[in-house]
């Protein structure tokens, strides 16, 4: 379609963002060479484009102007691209006639000291932009069910909040729990803060209610190993790990005094004994017994048999030895991805001596010294001697604020010192408690009157962080070594117990069977640190509590509650819109040579019959990464709303003006735009060449827009996406890599350096990343600019 | 014969044990052949030491560190050392020359002397030849007659720090050198101020500080029954054994020292006879197999 | 010591009027670089808790130092105590939970004072005054004595000119001849 039949009245909207933009962008400079784009009928600024009044102002333009594209130069579309989609909307335009032009994030927050260039940057990012609209075509936005249940994946105390929202809110809710029995960390510690609350009394109930609401199947002692299909439509399937016990297990107990295999009890941090066949804690829910399968003799009745002996002779007879671990299939509209932190592992640290010296303890295992259900049933005593310790001395930041270790605070350590100190000082204050730490969060409500209340108790706070713990072999007390900061001396205190305040692991990579972008420390990465703290890049999937960052359980409860919201909203309305940005196969070229059916990792593509028949996308299924379009020989597949001309044309845009001294980069949407984006918001400065353009994958780009860009001179150019077992796409990047042999040989046979070309890995949390890709991309093209300048001079 | 491979090595013997240990360079030359190693003599300097001369001038340090690398570089042999201080200096010297700015200034200096370092050869400590190269499997099959003595072990700082450089083992909590002490039969007790630093380095400003850190580390190997020191950073070892010997004290109250490689030749069989014990300033316990 | 050839220029740091007055101030902008390196620094003590010198003499303390720095206080920090006790040892930096290169910097600093033309301690000077023999100890009569009853080979001596020139074109032995022991006057 050319443009005249279109008949293109394209208007362009720019925002000043109050300083954010005009300060560095010469807002109004840039109005005037917009105007003189082809195509371009009206050109505007705005102040505050995102708020009521801005975006009036451009409904009312839209109208007036009888515009049929729309550009705004603002923020980034990964903040208000379905904002000002509306807003278009509601003008009576097809939303995807609207594109956006990044000139925030990506151009005035990064080139602060360069306000001359970044003008130049954002016009061309406008021209770019421009370039793309006139190519867009209107949308409409299939409608696909949301199936009314959710899958929430972890049973701690926010998995635990989130199915009973969702289940209270009539939705039908599947809680999947790795461990024998739900509860998580706040099932086995003993008080709260700071309240003081008894853990498993307020827990407790909650468990309960989960077993018995008729809208929650509780698959505990099971694992996910499969989730499949898009948001309101996903199938998951659960390992139902074998039990060998059946539920008319009534707790009755003579199993266990019977089998003759003890194992380190897991909740007690290894501080007591279990047998093979066990109840995890009495509060378990389920409360069912289990036979681990890993320490037991083999459920064999020639090896022992024991357990199954006793249970007949007692008229049960409820353990079986012939259950098989069995996989079930669900079908769920949304996820809730709740499954927690993972403890700091304290053996890391060797100077601290735990593990071995048995009188050092973290503040978990001594939690279970004080729960009356614990290995000494409540009483504080030392595992050397079994007596009670007359001093004891609690180190923080274990692990944490620690290059070599984890860098971030672990947010409750403090607190729960505190707490530990009060109990303390509540039941035996002749006890010595000191705490030896670099500084005391006590940032949340009522924190910091418990910091007071300990020290009122006499806890003695010494600012100071221990190099290392000895241990006198005799009496097995412990010396910490540490420096008094407020004395400027070197002290070495004696103590009978050192309890050490571990923070939190990020989550294991394989956590869930889907690829999640992970922040910089590890933790699921939410959508938007501050609007969005619950969401994740994958429409439908949410998290909660400790899997997104280490937090206690009030901030566990209210995300998980949030979470809950989130999804019941998109449940609620029983159908959603999807986002027409799917593949589509033009049949009459296809060769049916079903080298797109091996890049979809969804299976959305088919061939009836191959070397025949056609390929044919489904468009429920397909998500729009475009790696089967980038890959297809016969250039037949078409990205809606990512075309390959509107992909070019944005390319030539780039490169129309001194394109020696332009880089190219391709970024995708999730992860390496996004640390792009977060490089802008963190104001790190970086050369002026770069100009971005995004696709919804890494996998998008075809070698032939690369080519193109060299063709046109480019300086540079630069192909990022997520990091490797990261892609939002499943396997977008993979496939983008393996292009990089045959750009490289093109480059060779034409004589283009192989520095000009350069390809990384930045997830959405690696601004720093970002900006020093820049950097080095641009001294490569400033390079190849001068090296042009001498062979024209020459 | 025991050894399966012969590996040459350039020795790096070091200005402490061939001018002040040289029975440690005595039980060396006879253990190390055993092991399958080959000991080649060849004309290096002080490495310099990695206290004070680096100190002084940190250019001198690297440029006389580099001209000890090139003379193994000529023969085109790997370096074996037997002292830590050696270790850590020509270690960091090579990591530090992997850029070529400092590579090229370095060997800017090194032109007079028609040498230059070109980073060819690999430099390891004698630990590092026993626990990664011949491993604690082949030490205790070796060990026909593991030695009964109840030893506390002492790693010394330079062996392991920088560890982002060395990565021999955990700079805070080394046990490889007790995993090759127990490999030959010693018994290898944790004690108090195990991973203390025997104060050699401050000892060049400061002796009464150097004194209560020796005292700080024989209470320690005292307070659980230790029968003597074993080490393997021939500074350490001077320092204990001719520290205690100065500081004051009856006989009684101070603790023997062993280098490893001693204790290593009396496990594989060599006769007792073939060390210098006497050398040593403070009187050895009697070995019993 | 100014009117010196340019070779020896020395900048006394004590004296910041000085300085601006000097034109080559390099030891200032290494200093200024130093204290950049140390500003991560959450003064948590565990260097000081760590370092054995310090656990024997609470005058000897590396985190004052780093205060020092971080603050961009230069006074006098050539002649601070706890810099020429640092024994080298390595225990503070591998300790630092935010990565600060401690020790390096205290050799960086003792690199500096010999610059300065502070006075520093005697024995290091002894030392280096060593270097030119080719190692560190005396090749007398008395230890060939011993190894030749040992039954062990002559000491292989290095090329004395070899290291002659090297200490030569380092400038070492310039240095070694500005530089004043805390014995002097």
């Amino acid at each position: 379609m050319n443009n005249e039949s279109k008949n293109l009245r394209i208007g362009v909207f720019i925002c000043g963002c109050g300083r954010n933009i005009a300060a560095t962008v010469d807002i109004e400079k840039l109005a005037k060479m917009a105007e003189k784009i082809d195509d371009v009928v009206f050109v505007d600024t705005n102040k505050y484009s995102c708020s009521d009044v801005g975006q009036a102002s451009i409904r009312k333009a839209i109208r007036e102007n009888k515009l049929n594209r729309v550009v705004v130069a603002s923020c980034s579309p990964k903040l208000h691209l379905e904002t000002f989609k509306e807003t278009t909307a509601s003008a009576g335009v097809n939303p995807y006639l609207f594109e956006m032009a990044n000139i925030r994030e990506q151009c005035s927050w990064v080139h602060q000291h360069e306000p001359a260039k970044a003008t130049q940057k954002a016009f061309e990012l406008v021209e770019m932009a421009v370039a793309k609209a006139r190519l867009l075509e209107p949308q409409i936005e299939p409608r696909v069910k949301i199936r009314p249940s959710a899958l929430v994946i972890g049973g701690g105390v926010a998995g635990i909040q989130a199915s009973l929202d969702l289940a209270d809110s009539g939705y039908k809710v599947y809680l999947v729990e790795k461990s024998p029995s739900i509860g998580g960390i706040m099932a086995v510690l003993d008080k709260t803060f700071p309240t003081m609350d008894c853990s498993i009394c307020i827990l407790g109930p909650k468990m309960s209610d989960v077993q018995n609401h008729p809208n929650i199947t509780l698959m505990a002692y099971s694992e996910v190993i499969e989730i499949k299909g898009y948001v309101g439509n996903f199938t998951a399937k659960i390992l139902r790990k074998a039990r060998y016990v059946t539920d008319e297990c009534s707790a009755c107990d003579e199993c266990t005094s019977v089998c003759p295999i003890a194992v380190p009890r897991e909740v007690d941090g290894h501080l007591s004994w279990r047998k093979a066949i066990y109840m995890p804690f009495p509060q378990a829910v389920p409360s069912q017994y289990l036979i681990d399968i890993e320490h037991c003799h083999g459920v064999n009745p020639i090896k022992c048999g024991k357990c199954r002996e006793v249970c007949r002779e007692k008229g049960a007879d409820c353990i079986n030895y012939d259950d098989r671990d069995r996989i079930e299939e669900i079908e769920i509209g949304t996820i809730i991805i709740a499954t927690g932190f993972k403890p700091f592992d304290a053996s890391l640290i060797p100077e601290y001596g735990w593990g071995r010296y048995p009188n050092v303890l973290t503040t978990l295992e001594f939690e279970r010294l004080f729960n009356a259900s614990g290995p000494t049933e409540g009483n504080l005593v030392r595992p050397s001697d079994m007596r009670q310790p007359k001093s004891v001395g609690f180190i923080q930041c274990v692990g944490s604020r620690d290059v070599r270790f984890n860098t971030y605070c672990s947010n409750f350590c403090c607190l729960e010192t505190i707490k530990s100190t009060l109990l303390i000082k509540e039941h035996w204050p002749e006890i010595d408690v000191t705490v030896f730490y670099i500084d005391i969060r006590a940032f949340g409500k009522g924190f910091e009157q418990l910091y007071k209340r300990a020290r009122e108790e006499g806890v003695r706070f010494i600012r100071g962080r221990p190099s290392e713990i000895q241990e006198d072999p005799d009496s097995r007390n412990l010396r910490i070594f540490v420096e008094d900061q407020n004395e400027n001396r070197f002290i070495s205190p004696e103590f009978e117990m050192v309890v050490l305040s571990i923070g939190a692991d990020p989550p294991d990579p394989k956590v869930v069977p889907i690829p999640l972008p992970r922040g910089p420390n590890g933790f699921l990465l939410e959508a938007h640190p501050k609007l969005k703290p619950v969401d994740t890049a994958s429409r439908g999937i949410f998290i909660a509590g400790g899997v997104e960052s280490p937090k206690d359980i009030k901030e566990s409860v209210t995300q998980a509650s949030a979470a809950a919201v989130r999804a019941a909203q998109l449940m609620a309305q029983g159908e959603v819109k999807i986002e027409p940005i799917f593949a589509e196969v033009d049949g009459s070229r296809c060769i049916s040579c079903g080298t797109c059916l091996n890049r979809c990792p969804y299976g959305a593509i088919t061939i009836e019959e191959k070397g025949v028949t056609p390929a044919v996308v489904n468009k429920a299924l397909c998500e729009g990464c475009g790696t089967c379009a980038a890959d297809c020989p016969e250039d037949c597949i078409i990205m809606r709303h990512f075309t390959d001309e509107q992909i070019l044309e944005q390319v030539r845009a780039a490169l129309r003006n001194k394109p020696e001294q332009k880089v190219i980069c391709f970024a995708c949407t999730f992860c390496s735009y996004g640390g792009a984006d977060l490089a802008g918001v963190s104001r790190m400065q970086y050369p002026t060449n770069g100009r971005v353009i995004r696709t919804m994958c890494s996998g998008r780009v075809d070698p032939d827009f690369v080519y193109e860009a060299f063709k046109l001179g480019a300086g540079a150019v630069a192909l990022t996406g997520c990091h490797p077992q990261d892609c939002h796409f499943i396997s977008g990047n993979r496939f983008a890599i393996k292009r990089e042999r045959r750009i490289r040989r093109w480059m060779e046979k034409n004589n283009i350096d192989q520095k000009r070309f350069h390809i990384e890995w930045i997830s959405a949390g690696e601004g720093k990343k970002f900006q020093n890709m820049m950097i080095k991309m641009s001294r490569v093209a400033q390079e190849h600019a001068r090296n042009v300048k001498k062979k024209a001079d020459s | 014969m025991m050894n399966e491979k012969i590996k040459r090595y350039a020795l790096f013997w070091g200005c402490t044990i061939q001018f002040r240990l040289p029975w440690i360079e005595l039980s060396a030359r006879r253990v190390l052949p055993e092991l399958g190693v080959d000991i080649v003599d060849l004309p290096f300097s002080c490495c310099p030491d990695p206290v004070s001369t680096k100190a002084i001038d940190h250019k001198t340090w690297l440029a006389l560190a580099a001209r000890n690398l090139t003379i193994a570089e000529e023969e085109d042999l790997n370096i074996l050392t037997l002292c830590s201080g050696c270790f850590e200096t020509l270690r960091m010297a090579q990591e530090e020359m992997r850029d070529k700015k400092i590579k090229e200034e370095i060997n800017s200096i090194l032109k007079e002397t028609g040498r230059e370092y070109n980073g060819k050869i690999e430099v390891i400590h004698l630990e590092q030849l026993l626990y990664e190269r011949i491993g604690l499997k082949k030490i205790e099959d070796y060990a026909t007659r593991p030695i009964k003595l109840r030893v506390a072990v002492h790693v010394g700082c330079h062996f392991t720090r920088p560890s982002n450089i060395l990565k021999t083992d955990d700079p805070l909590y080394p046990e490889k050198l007790d995993e090759l002490c127990r490999a030959i039969g010693l018994e290898t007790p944790d004690y108090p101020d195990k991973n203390l630093c025997c104060g050699v380095g401050v000892g060049l400003v400061d002796r009464d500080i150097m004194s209560k850190l020796i005292i700080r580390k024989i209470k320690g190997a005292k307070m659980v029954g230790a029968d003597a020191i074993v080490s393997h950073c021939p500074s350490c070892i001077l320092n204990y054994d001719t520290g205690q010997y100065i500081l004051a004290g009856s006989e009684m109250e101070r603790m023997p020292v062993f280098h490893y490689l001693e204790l290593l030749g009396l496990a594989i069989g060599i006769d007792p006879d073939e060390f210098a014990f006497d050398e040593h300033k403070i009187k050895l316990p009697d070995i019993t197999f | 010591m100014q009117g010196m050839s340019k070779k020896r220029r020395i900048v006394r740091v004590g004296d910041i009027s000085e300085m601006i007055r000097e034109k080559e101030d390099f030891i200032m902008i290494e200093l200024e670089e130093l204290s950049r390196q140390v500003l991560p620094c959450l003064q948590c003590t565990t260097c000081a808790s760590s370092c054995p010198v310090f656990q024997v003499d609470s005058e000897k303390n590396p985190r004052r130092i780093i205060y020092k720095l971080s603050r961009n206080d230069f006074s006098n920090i050539f002649n601070e105590l706890s810099l020429w006790w640092c024994g080298g040892c390595y225990s503070c930096q591998e300790h630092c939970p935010q990565g600060v290169a401690l020790t390096g910097i205290f050799f960086k600093l003792k690199n500096l004072a010999f610059r300065s033309g502070e006075r520093v301690p005697n024995l290091i000077i002894r030392n280096g005054g060593e270097l030119a023999s080719g190692f560190l100890i005396r090749y007398n009569d008395r230890i060939k004595k011993i190894r030749r009853e040992l039954g062990l080979p002559e000491i292989m001596q290095p090329s004395l000119d070899e290291i002659k020139k090297i200490l030569q074109k380092s400038g070492f032995f310039d240095l070694l001849e500005i530089s004043r022991t805390l014995d002097d006057e």
